[in-house]
């Protein structure tokens, strides 16, 4: 029967979407222009949660200069430097890991 | 390094079941029998839902023969749900066109068939005469039902003489993707190792390839190499350049009984987690998870890659051949550029 290596003709089969995504999960550059876009983008992948803890610790810090919570400032800081410079906005892999470590580790404590 | 690893299982192969109403020589998992302790269906759905923050791109049902398991269409569909890709490998034998019609209900519009040789081979190795005419039927539905379908051959000593005539059988039925990959020695493998490449097998499958493939392409029939068809030689084809073992870096396995390994083609004591007792975010980042990939240097080069000027890079070929054959990693000995380099009357 199907070898388990035999996944690999399914991944040719994709393989401009899996580039296209490996290129979005080491890098994490999706083309997202502000905050909003950002929210849709990881609404796409189930994770509007995510998009939510961003948007609201970047605008915290950003516009109230409320220092984020230390494990994800340095990721809260790099959005902001995204935006305060005009660049576009972009998740690197640190960053987006991060963010989720930060998540998970609320949801534990909440329990 | 691997605190600060930064990547993520963009394809996940899951077994759904060792269960296979085949027993074929070359099953590197030595499927048959379901395991004991098969993942439920709830705790299968669970699992999923753990998939979109690890970013799985797309998931391949194996197995077994995973359509024997009474879950995977409930799976598909909430991997549809979540925006996955679902594709299924399969021995071709139930493909009808009600299974068909459920798969595509499913969300699952691509999928894999084995086909090991032509008619006298395939049958010889999959233990049933008579199966590569149904297996061909199999195919032939697909196609006309509209799936991506890719035929995959596990070439042996026996079938490594037969693409030329699989390669016509093949353009004939209208397929367009053909995996042709080597066979290698774990599993039932082990009691049929007289069906293992030999070097000068191996150079005729790579010769075999490289020459076909922008034929084959033009009259549209793409050919791929797998992972195990390398590397770093004369008999390269274009195609995305090889960058290592993808195991445990972009790539894992979900074993039927929950376990997580970073290739299901990897032996048992490799499994780095079970998700029924850990998350699979725990698992993938933990800090000395899937080492065996993820920290390599050129020291652990070995055997047929030490020494090697494209070591660094090629990390040593496909873990999986390496260990069946070496019982180590980062050794492959299936390797064009090394037997070209060992034995240059074959070249």
């Amino acid at each position: 029967m199907a070898n388990a290596r035999e996944l690999i003709a399914l991944r040719y089969q994709f393989w401009e979407e899996i580039l296209d995504r490996k290129h979005w999960v080491m890098y994490l550059q999706p083309p997202i222009l502000d905050l909003s876009e950002l929210r849709e983008v990881f609404s796409r992948a189930q994770q509007a949660e995510l998009a939510k803890v961003i948007q609201t610790h970047t605008k915290a810090f950003m516009v109230k200069g409320k220092e984020p919570p230390a494990e994800i400032a340095g990721a809260i800081k790099n959005f902001a430097d995204d935006i305060a410079s005009g660049r576009e906005v972009t998740v690197r892999a640190g960053d987006y890991i991060a963010v989720q470590n930060f998540m998970r580790a609320q949801k534990k404590a909440s329990k | 390094m691997s605190n600060k690893f930064e990547s993520f299982p963009v394809l996940v192969g899951w077994e759904l079941t060792l269960a296979c109403n085949l027993r074929c020589r070359h099953c590197a998992s030595s499927a048959g029998e379901q395991r004991s302790n098969e993942l439920t269906l709830d705790e299968a759905l669970a699992i999923c839902d753990q998939l979109p923050p690890l970013l799985v791109l797309e998931v391949v049902f194996t197995g077994g023969e995973p359509l024997l398991s009474p879950h995977w269409e409930a799976i598909a569909k909430r991997l549809r749900e979540l925006g996955i890709h679902v594709g299924v490998v399969t021995n071709g034998t139930l493909i009808t066109d009600e299974m068909l019609k459920r798969m595509q209900d499913s969300g699952i519009t691509a999928m894999a068939v084995s086909m090991d040789g032509l008619s006298g081979t395939h049958d010889f190795i999959r233990g049933v005469p008579g199966l590569h005419d149904r297996v061909m039927k199999g195919i032939e539905r697909s196609l006309e039902a509209g799936f991506q379908t890719t035929v995959i051959t596990t070439v042996n000593a026996l079938s490594v003489r037969e693409l030329s005539g699989m390669l016509e059988l093949l353009r004939g039925m209208g397929v367009k993707r053909w995996q042709l990959q080597p066979v290698f020695g774990f599993g039932r493998m082990r009691e049929s190792r007289q069906l293992l490449l030999s070097d000068a097998d191996y150079l005729e499958l790579g010769r075999f390839v490289r020459h076909w493939h922008p034929i084959a392409a033009e009259r549209g029939l793409m050919i791929f190499p797998a992972d195990g068809v390398g590397y770093f030689s004369e008999l390269d084809v274009p195609g995305p350049r090889w960058k290592g073992c993808s195991a445990g870096i972009t790539t894992c396995g979900i074993m039927s009984d929950g376990s997580v390994k970073g290739c299901l083609s990897w032996p048992d004591s490799l499994v780095e987690g079970n998700l029924r007792a850990n998350d699979f975010w725990e698992i993938w980042f933990r800090s000395d998870a899937f080492a065996y990939t993820r920290r390599f240097g050129k020291e652990d080069l070995s055997g047929n890659c030490l020494g090697c000027e494209v070591g660094e890079e090629c990390r040593g070929g496909c873990s999986a051949m390496s260990y069946s054959e070496t019982g180590r990693f980062h050794a492959d000995p299936y390797c064009f550029r090394s037997i070209l380099n060992r034995m240059p009357s074959l070249s």
